[in-house]
């Protein structure tokens, strides 16, 4: 799995690229904590390079927003494919995580600027 | 010019490195028979699901796990079988999650064999000879 940050602003870009399962999880898992330090309060994770993700994923990001959260931060996923879609729909996570159709969407949705503006 | 077969087994211990095999050796299967993106993913969800819980549990004693997996593409379906000569495990008498939780009372996994049972369109489970044995029936949709 390849991992990647960008800032834009205050807002903390992640971007996994490859599959979230049992064997990569623990490395997303390890980046993303080290990322939320209590001073973090906008993380966007970038899914657009995410070819697939199993439950061992689910559970590393469902840590990382009760971590975020319990300090004070928001989370925002960006660009699912349709399969990585289909689980969170399965698993019941869209009604916990706030999800929208591309990393720009989803930067703006926590800044509070129109996509594309 | 030489022909990918229709189908694939290979046996691998059951280890993370094992499960690493199935997958690449899944991937390469995929992409020599052209199956469509959404079958290729949801089996890769199901193989990493049962073969994590098989690794993580299936241990009986010192003595090495082997697990052993078959592909098979009929016209309309891929099958997929799974072996392991671990500890009798059925993971379809596992008891679903709640999905509806909120957040705060969401238990943190135990999603897995909800995935596997919503990913595939026939899955049955039985213990013979000393083995567990999986078979799985995901269907070509065009």
């Amino acid at each position: 799995m390849n991992l990647s940050d960008e800032r834009r602003g205050d807002v903390l870009i992640v971007r996994p690229e490859g599959r979230i399962d049992t064997n990569t999880s623990e490395e997303l898992e390890r980046w993303l904590m080290s990322r939320i330090d209590g001073s973090l309060k906008r993380l966007v994770v970038d899914m657009s390079g995410i070819d697939y993700i199993s439950s061992a994923g689910l559970r590393v990001l469902l840590m990382t927003v009760k971590k975020l959260r319990g300090s004070g931060g928001q989370l925002v996923l960006g660009g699912l494919n349709p399969s990585v879609r289909q689980i969170f729909e399965l698993a019941g996570f869209l009604s916990i995580f706030a999800v929208e159709a591309d990393v720009d969407r989803a930067v703006a949705k926590l800044t509070g600027a129109a996509a594309g503006a | 010019m030489t022909f990918e077969p229709a189908q694939l087994s290979l046996s691998v211990a059951g280890s993370s490195s094992g499960i690493e095999r199935v997958c690449e050796s899944f991937e390469t299967f995929s992409s020599a028979h052209a199956l469509p993106d959404d079958v290729r993913r949801s089996i890769q969800v199901v193989l990493d699901e049962l073969l994590s819980n098989t690794v993580r549990c299936g241990k009986v004693g010192e003595r090495p796990l082997t697990i052993e997996v078959g592909f098979r593409l009929e016209p309309d379906a891929l099958r997929v079988e799974i072996l392991d000569d671990g500890t009798p495990f059925n993971p379809l008498e596992r008891e679903a999650p709640d999905t509806t939780l909120p957040l705060e009372q969401r238990p943190v996994g135990g999603l897995g064999v909800m995935l596997v049972r919503n990913l595939v369109d026939q899955i049955t489970y039985d213990f013979e000879e000393g083995r567990n044995r999986v078979l799985l029936r995901k269907r070509l949709e065009t």
